[in-house]
Formats: structure tokens, C-alpha cells, sequence
């Protein structure tokens, strides 16, 4: 008897439970529906990928506060990149630059090149610290230099004393170091001036907006051409180094930017003090136009202004793959500058489309552009920042070719190959560009 | 004992699990609504006999939430997920294995690192994160593999497609919709509008119950993030599981990366040669939500 009431028990507690699972069957059901799509995943991974060694790992996460186990970590290291370039005003350059640092003691920068050519040494030493920062990433962010990001909040401090070759017209000119064009022409290149001094700057990002503002003290000097050397065109005269003006002077400087990914939308405003004789002010407003699934159009207008009697290195380009590419670089030296630039970007891989064969890496998409400028100086001879451009003094230039999406360092990173044409009168001649920069190139990292 | 006793107690102990079970956390939350249970109501016929032959019939037509509303409910869901997080404390898992699975069944795999670590969070930015294991066979260990974990509550990971700044850029769509034990569970799939813009196409998993997601899947196959280095990104998935009956926190993100035949050439220049496949598995188990975490455990941080 006893025995039969024991069975019966067991079974009483056996039926209890399908009751009990009944009542509770809707939070197990749900977790046992996204259970069977893990385990779904499980099986397309294979166990060599999701299977972990968890051996002692309950033990030392418990004690992790009380007793941190000592894992053998390094930080701070030595990080050394070559440097590796050709000029005309230099001969071959060659060099080294490495940081170090922590996120709490800031990064130190040096770097060093030779020139042999003009058998003179370019150096620069930095030092950043991110005085504040709230956001998504803090670590890993730190260790490069800022950029506006979706939700934070960033402070740093710049210091650098330096003596660099800088080029004319910055903002078209392009890489100086790893830079191939001036080894393949002479025309492949911005003029070069020598600036050394001391720098200081706070940066501040916040939002969808960039804010600088800093001050430096420094002396310019001109460079002259050292070699007429190039792998191609070495029949050419190299194209003489524009000189720039030899001055020491203290100047502000500060800028105001704006980049908002989900518009595609972004705007730069750049401002240089140093006084009547020497101010100089340039805006960048850039939108991306999308037709379609495959067709982007990046619309950039860049304009600027600058003193009526600023020194040469201070005033306006127009030629270069960044502005018309049919115009070579260090056309212009005036105090007023208008661009407009239209980049057409379709998605189809060309290769494929035609039906020939390539490495998977290799997806070239056909892109055309249409550019066109006018860099003046005030008939008038005013020191003004708006001035009406002279209509006969427009040039154009037209491209068509191919870009390869990099997505590196940026997403938006490409390298393009295209022909250079011009369109109408004085606007240069049709050259081979190759270039390598972002979507909105004139506007640079922000 | 005699009869009555194991009867009696066998009933007892079966009535007790049953209301232990019933107590357990994770079920249905009662609506503030009186009279209302909690959960979704699925509409039953009135058990009144209607005389269809004598009256008309009438069809009653009620809007049904369109997708752009469910697309609001999931970002608010998020945030609000987001908002009522405090601290959070979690075991993080890390492994990285080199495979060949390339459009085959894998092989040669090799575990390249494998990281475990203690990651405790606070609002408004304070994070640490204590390494517990590490094992590599890379020959530069660089600073160690600190994952980096952000000072966030935020699960972007998840929620990307989701977030407002970035709906414009993708196309959605319901494609499924299931009740699961008193959950409505919609499975909305997302594509970018745009081939130019290098973003995955997915589908996400959203339990209307919160308006969270419970998990998502998106992968590149037409077009790659870095088409220099990655071929395609077969998939990527995150789970997310449910911690204390009402946090929705990501569990697991796996991810199965094809190098391109260029990155393969780099990393055998460097030395370190990749297979074709890479897949990468992160876990975060041991979560504790809102559990008080001291300010000391930070300043230890900043040390």
C-alpha cells in the first residue's frame, strides 16, 4: 500500500509539473524561441569559433575588485611610421615620425626629415592632451586625434614647435610625403615655403560641431628649386618654386566646422588673424545629393578672401585635382577665390559590368565631375571680404574616369583615376589626375 | 508514514512548486489597467449567440501600427532602455579564430586570442575594465587586448539601423510577425537605400512587449565597409537576453569576416599571415543591473 501511495505521489508531482510548465510557459517559450536561433547560430559557426575555455574565469571575475589578476599588458609604446617623398624644392626626403604616450599623460609627437637636395633637416615636436571627453569610446578614441563623432564631447590641447615645408594653397595642394605625383612631374606638385615657429591650440568637439582656436609665432622663408629631376615630362623645366615673403610675425587663428552624417551635409569656416596686411578668411559648405540607389552627387562651394596686400603664401589657387584639374597647381596669387565642384559617384563594379575578370579588392566605379572657378583680386584694390568675381575671369574644367572605394582611414575614402578636361576658355589642358582623399575633399578632416 | 500523510504532502509540495513557479520573475507584468491582464489580448468571439440571419453583418476595419510607428516605438524603446540603466557589471569574453570557410565548410581553424574581462560601468561616463585572461599567439601583443568597453549603457551594435539619425539611410520592412508566449514579436529586415553608402542590409527581432531588440542579424554581401581589406562580412549577429526579468542586454555578437586576397598579401608582408576567414565571437555573461556599483571602484580606474 505504502509503495502504491509513493508512486502515486511521484506521479502527483510528475502531473504538477506540465501544470506548473503551463502556467510559466510563456517566459520559457520566448526565451526558448530565441534560444533555438542561437543554437541555429551555433551551428553555422561551428564549434571551433563559439566554444570558450571558461576553466576558472567565475572564480577570477568574482575576485576581480579585491584580487585583479595580473595579466601582462604593454602601453604606451613606441609607435615609428617612415616618411618617404620628393619635391623640387628638396631633392629626396626621407624621414621618421612615432608617438607616445598614455590617455592620461597625453601623446607626444616627434618626427624628423632629411632632405637631401637642399641638405635641410624638417622636424616637429607635439604634445595633445584630452582634457575632456564624454562619449562612446574614451580609450581607444584617444590615442588618435579628434573627430566629430555622434554623442561626444571632446577637449584637447596642441602644442607644436616646428620647421616645416608647407605648400602654397594648402587646401589643394595634397599630401607633400608619400606622394607620388611629384616623382612621375613636375607639375605634380604645390610650391613649397619653410615656416618655423610655435603653435597652440584648444579644439573643441561637441555634437555635430568642430571649434578651434589658437595662436602662433612664426618666421616664413622661401624655398628655391634644388632639382629639376622626374621620372616623366624630364624634358619639361621643372615649373619654378614660388617664393613666398620672407616674415616673422604673431598671428590668432581659429575655425568653426559642421558635419552631420545623416544629412551629408557639412561646412567649414577658417580664419587666420595677424592684422590688416595679413588676414585671411575661407568657407567650405558641402552637401551629398543621392538620385536613385546608385547615383551620388557631392556638391562642395568653397570661397575666400584674404587682405588686398597679403603675402603671397597667404593668397589664393585654383588649380589642382582639389579645385580644376585641367589648371595646374599655383595658378592664381589673388586675394578672392570661388569654387564650385559636382562629383558624380555610381555604385555598378565597371570590371564586372564589362565582364572582365578581377581581384575581389579591385571595384572601380565610374564617377565624372564638373568643376568651375574664378580667383580675382578687388578691381577696386579694397580690403573686403565679398567682392563680385569679373564674369570673363570663370574657368572650368570637366572629368570623367574611375574611383576606388578604400574605406580606409575614412568610409568614405577613395582613390580616383580620371582625365582632366577643360571646358572653355583659359582653363589648362586635359592631364591624367590621380588622387586620393574623401568625398568632401576641400573640407578636410573634421 | 501512513497514506494521508504522503498524500497530503505530495499535494502540498505539488501546490507549491506550481505557485513557486508562478512567483518566479519573468512573468507576465500585470497591466496598470484594471481588469486587464498583462501581455497582448488576442480577440475572442463573444459567447453570445448573435441571430446572424436576422441582423447585418458589419466588417469593423481598425488601423493596424504602420512601420514607421513601430520605428519610433523601437528608438524610444531604446532609449528608454537605455535611460533607467544606472550601472551595469558584466563578464566579457573575447575569441578570435582564423578559419578557412570561404563558400565551404570550415577548416584549419586556429584560435588566435582569447580574452576574458570584468567590465563595470556607472552614469554618466565612469567605466572599468579588469582583464581576467589573456592568450594569444600573435607575435606583436600590442597594449594587450582591452576591448575597450565604452562608457555607454547604449548598445549601438543593436541598435544602429534603428537609431533616428540613421533610419533615413535604410529601407525597412516587416517580414514576419509572430506571437510567442504573450509577446508580439516582429521581424522588420532593413536595407540601405543606397549601394554608395557601404552599410550591411539585416533583420532584427523586436519584442513589442518593450519595443527592444531582442536580436539582429546583418551582413555585407554586395558591398563591403573596406572593400580593400574585407571581401564580405558573411553575418553578424547579436543576441540579446533578458537580465533580471527587464533589461534587454546584448549576450553574444558573432562575426564571420572574408579578407580580400590584398589584406592577406599585407598581413603575410607583416609577418602574420591571415587565413581566408576570420570569425569573431564576444560574449557578456554575469550581468548585474542597477546593483549599486561604488564610485571607488572607478577611481581605481584612473590610477
Amino acid at each position: 500500500m505504502n509503495a502504491r501511495l509513493v508512486i502515486l505521489a511521484i506521479a502527483l508531482l510528475a502531473s504538477s509539473a506540465p501544470l506548473v510548465q503551463a502556467e510559466d510557459a510563456p517566459v520559457d517559450s520566448l526565451g526558448a524561441f530565441f534560444k533555438g536561433l542561437a543554437d541555429s547560430t551555433d551551428a553555422s559557426y561551428g564549434t571551433q569559433s563559439v566554444v570558450f575555455d571558461t576553466t576558472g574565469l567565475d572564480s577570477l571575475a568574482a575576485g576581480a575588485l579585491s584580487h585583479p589578476p595580473k595579466v601582462k599588458r604593454r602601453s604606451g609604446s613606441l609607435q615609428l611610421a617612415p616618411l618617404l617623398g620628393y619635391h623640387r624644392a628638396e631633392g629626396t626626403i626621407v624621414g621618421l615620425t612615432s608617438r607616445i604616450g598614455t590617455p592620461a599623460a597625453g601623446w607626444v609627437s616627434m618626427g624628423g626629415t632629411y632632405s637631401f637636395g637642399n641638405q635641410q633637416a624638417r622636424y616637429a615636436f607635439g604634445y595633445r592632451r584630452t582634457l575632456l571627453y564624454h562619449g562612446l569610446r574614451r580609450t581607444a578614441a584617444l590615442v588618435l586625434p579628434g573627430r566629430i563623432l555622434d554623442g561626444a564631447t571632446r577637449l584637447d590641447v596642441n602644442i607644436e614647435y616646428a620647421r616645416s615645408s608647407l605648400a602654397f594653397m594648402p587646401e589643394h595642394a595634397g599630401h607633400r610625403l608619400w606622394n607620388i605625383e611629384p616623382v612621375l612631374s613636375g607639375r605634380g606638385s604645390a610650391s613649397l615655403y619653410e615656416q618655423r615657429g610655435i603653435t597652440g591650440s584648444l579644439t573643441l568637439w561637441t555634437g555635430d560641431w568642430r571649434f578651434v582656436g589658437g595662436a602662433r609665432h612664426v618666421n616664413e622663408d622661401p624655398m628655391y628649386i634644388v632639382t629639376d629631376w622626374t621620372l616623366f615630362h624630364a624634358a619639361d623645366a621643372a615649373p619654378p618654386n614660388t617664393l613666398a615673403k620672407d616674415e616673422e610675425f604673431t598671428e590668432p587663428f581659429g575655425s568653426l566646422g559642421f558635419r552631420r552624417g545623416d544629412w551629408e551635409l557639412a561646412g567649414l569656416i577658417d580664419a587666420r588673424g595677424g592684422g590688416a596686411d595679413r588676414w585671411r578668411l575661407r568657407g567650405v559648405l558641402a552637401k551629398a545629393l543621392r538620385f536613385g540607389p546608385s547615383l551620388k552627387i557631392n556638391t562642395q562651394i568653397e570661397a575666400g578672401a584674404t587682405a588686398a596686400i597679403a603675402p603671397r603664401q597667404r593668397r589664393f589657387e585654383i588649380g589642382g585635382d582639389r579645385a580644376l584639374p585641367s589648371i595646374p597647381l599655383g595658378t592664381g596669387g589673388t586675394d578672392h577665390l570661388l569654387v564650385a565642384k559636382f562629383e558624380f559617384i555610381e555604385a555598378h563594379d565597371v570590371l564586372r559590368a564589362i565582364g572582365i575578370g578581377h581581384p575581389d579588392w579591385l571595384v572601380l566605379q565610374p564617377m565624372a565631375t564638373f568643376q568651375s572657378g574664378v580667383v580675382w583680386d578687388d578691381p577696386a584694390g579694397r580690403d573686403v571680404v565679398f567682392s563680385m568675381p569679373p564674369s570673363a575671369a570663370w574657368r572650368s574644367s570637366a572629368g570623367v574616369g574611375l574611383a576606388l572605394r578604400l574605406g580606409v582611414p575614412d568610409p568614405d575614402t577613395m582613390m580616383r583615376f580620371y582625365l582632366g578636361l577643360p571646358v572653355g576658355p583659359d582653363a589648362g589642358k586635359t592631364q591624367l589626375r590621380a588622387s586620393l582623399s574623401t568625398a568632401f575633399d576641400l573640407l578636410g578632416p573634421l | 508514514m501512513n497514506s494521508t500523510r504522503l498524500i497530503a504532502c505530495a499535494l502540498a509540495l505539488a501546490t507549491a512548486c506550481t505557485i513557486a513557479h508562478a512567483g518566479t520573475p519573468g512573468t507576465l507584468p500585470k497591466s496598470p489597467l484594471k481588469g486587464v491582464p498583462g501581455g497582448p489580448t488576442l480577440a475572442e468571439e463573444d459567447t453570445i449567440p448573435i441571430p446572424s440571419a436576422l441582423l447585418p453583418v458589419y466588417e469593423v476595419t481598425a488601423s493596424r501600427v504602420s512601420l514607421d510607428e513601430i520605428l519610433r516605438r523601437v528608438a524610444e524603446g531604446e532609449t528608454h532602455r537605455d535611460s533607467l540603466m544606472l550601472d551595469q557589471s558584466y563578464t566579457l569574453s573575447a575569441r578570435i579564430t582564423y578559419l578557412d570557410a570561404d563558400e565551404k565548410a570550415p577548416t584549419g581553424a586556429k584560435t588566435r586570442v582569447e580574452y576574458a574581462g570584468k567590465v563595470y560601468k556607472k552614469r554618466p561616463d565612469k567605466v572599468r575594465e579588469i582583464p581576467l585572461k589573456q592568450r594569444s599567439d600573435f607575435k606583436d601583443q600590442g597594449e594587450g587586448f582591452d576591448m575597450g568597453a565604452a562608457p555607454t549603457m547604449r548598445e549601438q551594435i543593436a541598435s544602429f539601423a534603428f537609431e533616428p539619425r540613421a533610419r533615413g539611410r535604410f529601407n525597412f520592412q516587416i517580414d514576419d510577425r509572430r506571437i510567442v508566449a504573450g509577446h508580439v514579436v516582429y521581424i522588420i529586415s532593413f536595407k540601405p537605400r543606397s549601394a554608395l553608402d557601404g552599410l550591411p542590409e539585416g533583420r532584427a527581432w523586436i519584442d513589442t512587449n518593450d519595443f527592444v531588440i531582442a536580436r539582429e542579424e546583418f551582413w555585407y554581401h554586395g558591398v563591403s565597409p573596406a572593400p580593400l581589406f574585407f571581401k564580405r562580412i558573411d553575418s553578424c549577429v547579436v543576441e540579446r537576453t533578458k537580465v533580471d526579468g527587464k533589461w534587454w542586454v546584448v549576450s553574444r555578437i558573432l562575426a564571420r569576416v572574408q579578407v580580400t586576397s590584398m589584406a592577406r598579401l599585407f598581413a603575410k608582408m607583416a609577418k602574420e599571415p591571415l587565413t581566408p576567414t576570420i570569425d569573431f565571437v564576444g560574449t557578456q555573461t554575469a550581468w548585474k543591473i542597477n546593483q549599486g556599483i561604488d564610485d571607488s571602484v572607478f577611481v581605481a580606474a584612473r590610477k
